[in-house]
């Protein structure tokens, strides 16, 4: 299967749109931050890094890791995944084809001044993995190799790195990633274990949760070689994937109680320590802003077709319900282990990431939501997927259209 | 050789080696006047057994020395994370520090110990984040 359910890339459009407006807006509210609104949304294509770079100590374990034997790649073919902004899913085969393979993937770590919600004009300067929020889904099988080169931008403000939950060793690998603007390191990690996964930058003390919460994190789902099955073994497949991030934003506040803004990355560091420290986020959204997969932007579907949805919340426990319609098959945390069925709300631990499959039977509006819906009407963790296809009046009908009584 | 004291003990250390001893102030900023994430100053010339006074004027920063690029023979620090630390410096030469959590931000500063006038061949060599590397180069050029 290849890419989402959703056949149009809106959602990069519309943060375009809502970026323009929510600057402007922003920028005429303080006069300032004209500059702020001159950022480029697109990802810029970033060349690959020349410099001779001084040859990176690795901290941890160095000893161990001078002294173990060279990892055995003979053999392995070598496959480019070219991931893809969210919602989307990359092209991957849902059953593996031959043996393990080595997947090279790319990640930049951009960080822009994203809008999260065009009604306020409350905006962030996020950071990410390949400019979106969530980062990119990556999908490989159990026992492929995940070769990673990750690029901090020079004109990076920060220093970054990935742990991967679904990798073995050295933190996740983010003992190995540490990079400073300008710098690029390569990281190869074997998927032995399936599920999906959340990965994270995580540079250190406060600078984690703070590189999180302001959208660093994104999930790679691990597919057993032969695919998804239910509790019997037979085989489960799906149309498409639609993958949704739920980020918990803390944004500072002014003495008035609006939104602060500010200059570059970075800079609002203090102040989102201690907004961080309410553990009560401004924001609770998916895929990185109020209303990104809503309206115009919601996901399209047919009646009858399957879609695995995966749900990445690297901080935030959550809920998810699909109103109207249910979780068929739905692990929340490995393949290995038999789905649950017939899900009215399932879980998604803070710190992982969670697939549910379900097959639409009737057209119409479908909310995903975080069951808190205090967060999902108040916060923003509200999702639609608009279904097309033939009602069934066997599976519910309007008896009576709505009438005034007597008595 | 270099010491992390008490602010008592540094203070009788420092009257009891040299009458002339002083205590320098530098303040860690979320913004100062050369921008964002500053030491301040952020280029400080002392004499031997001087003592220098990391003030957490914002929260969030330390004081840490960078390796390889202090004088052989001193002693690296590192402060934790809003920590005040007084570092008295015996050891002549340059000596890099950073703020561990601000350091890809540029948050450095240089510390001129003694006589000192231009910084080692291979002090600018190592791993350094740009921002930090620019500030570097302006410090030094200002020795």
């Amino acid at each position: 299967m290849k890419k989402s359910i959703n056949a149009e890339k809106v959602v990069t459009s519309r943060r375009n749109v809502l970026r323009g407006t929510a600057l402007a807006g922003a920028a005429a509210l303080t006069g300032g931050v004209a500059h702020a609104s001159m950022m480029p949304r697109p990802v810029p294509s970033v060349p690959r890094m020349h410099r001779s770079s001084p040859v990176i100590t690795v901290e941890s374990a160095s000893g161990e890791m001078a002294e173990a034997a060279p990892a055995d790649l003979s053999g392995l073919e070598r496959v480019r995944q070219e991931l893809v902004d969210p919602p989307f899913a990359p092209e991957h085969e849902q059953v593996a084809s031959g043996p393990p393979k080595i997947v090279e993937i790319e990640m930049v770590t951009h960080e822009r001044l994203m809008t999260i919600d065009e009604d306020t004009g409350a905006s962030i300067w996020a950071l990410t993995y390949n400019g979106s929020v969530p980062g990119p889904l990556i999908i490989v099988h159990q026992d492929d190799y995940v070769e990673l080169t990750l690029r901090n931008p020079v004109e990076s403000a920060m220093e970054h790195n990935i742990d991967f939950h679904a990798s073995t060793g050295a933190l996740g690998g983010g003992g190995l990633t540490h990079i400073y603007p300008g710098e690029e390191t390569v990281l190869r990690w074997k998927a032995t274990k399936t599920g999906c996964f959340t990965y994270h930058c995580a540079p250190g003390g406060a600078m984690i949760p703070y590189h999180v919460c302001h959208g660093m994190n994104g999930a790679i789902m691990v597919l057993p070689r032969d695919g998804l099955k239910d509790a019997e073994g037979n085989p489960l497949r799906y149309d498409s994937i639609a993958y949704f991030g739920e980020q918990d934003y803390y944004l500072p506040r002014d003495e008035n109680g609006d939104f602060k803004l500010y200059d570059t990355a970075g800079d609002d560091y203090t102040d989102s320590l201690e907004a961080m420290a309410t553990l009560v986020p401004t924001h609770q959204v998916f895929n990185g802003a109020v209303g990104a997969l809503t309206g115009a932007n919601a996901l399209k579907a047919q009646v009858g077709q399957t879609v695995l949805m995966v749900h990445n919340s690297c901080n935030v426990d959550s809920r998810p319900h699909l109103i109207g319609g249910h979780g068929n098959f739905v692990w929340e945390t490995s393949f290995t282990d038999p789905p649950l069925t017939g899900v009215e709300t399932w879980f998604v631990r803070g710190g992982c990431a969670a697939a549910a499959m379900y097959t639409f039977e009737q057209p119409g509006v479908y909310a995903y939501v975080n069951h808190n819906l205090i967060i999902a009407a108040l916060k923003g963790a509200t999702a639609h997927f608009v279904v097309e296809g033939p009602w069934d009046n066997d599976l519910m009908e309007q008896v009576v259209a709505p009438r005034p009584f007597e008595g | 050789m270099l010491r992390v004291m008490t602010a008592a003990l540094a203070i009788g250390v420092a009257m009891a080696g040299s009458a002339f001893a002083e205590m320098h102030e530098v303040q860690m900023l979320n913004r100062g006047e050369a921008g964002a994430m500053v030491f301040e100053p952020d280029l400080l010339r002392i004499e031997p057994g001087d003592t220098v006074k990391f003030i957490a004027t914002d929260p969030a920063h330390n004081a840490e020395s960078i390796l390889e690029m202090i004088p052989e023979g001193a002693e690296p620090f590192k402060g934790k994370i809003n920590e005040e630390i007084e570092i008295t410096f015996d050891a002549e030469g340059l000596y890099g520090i950073k703020c561990l959590p601000h350091y890809a931000m540029g948050m450095v500063m240089t510390l001129a110990v003694g006589e000192v006038s231009e910084a080692p061949q291979n002090y600018l060599e190592g791993r350094i984040p740009p921002r930090a590397r620019k500030r570097f180069e302006a410090q030094l050029s200002n020795l």
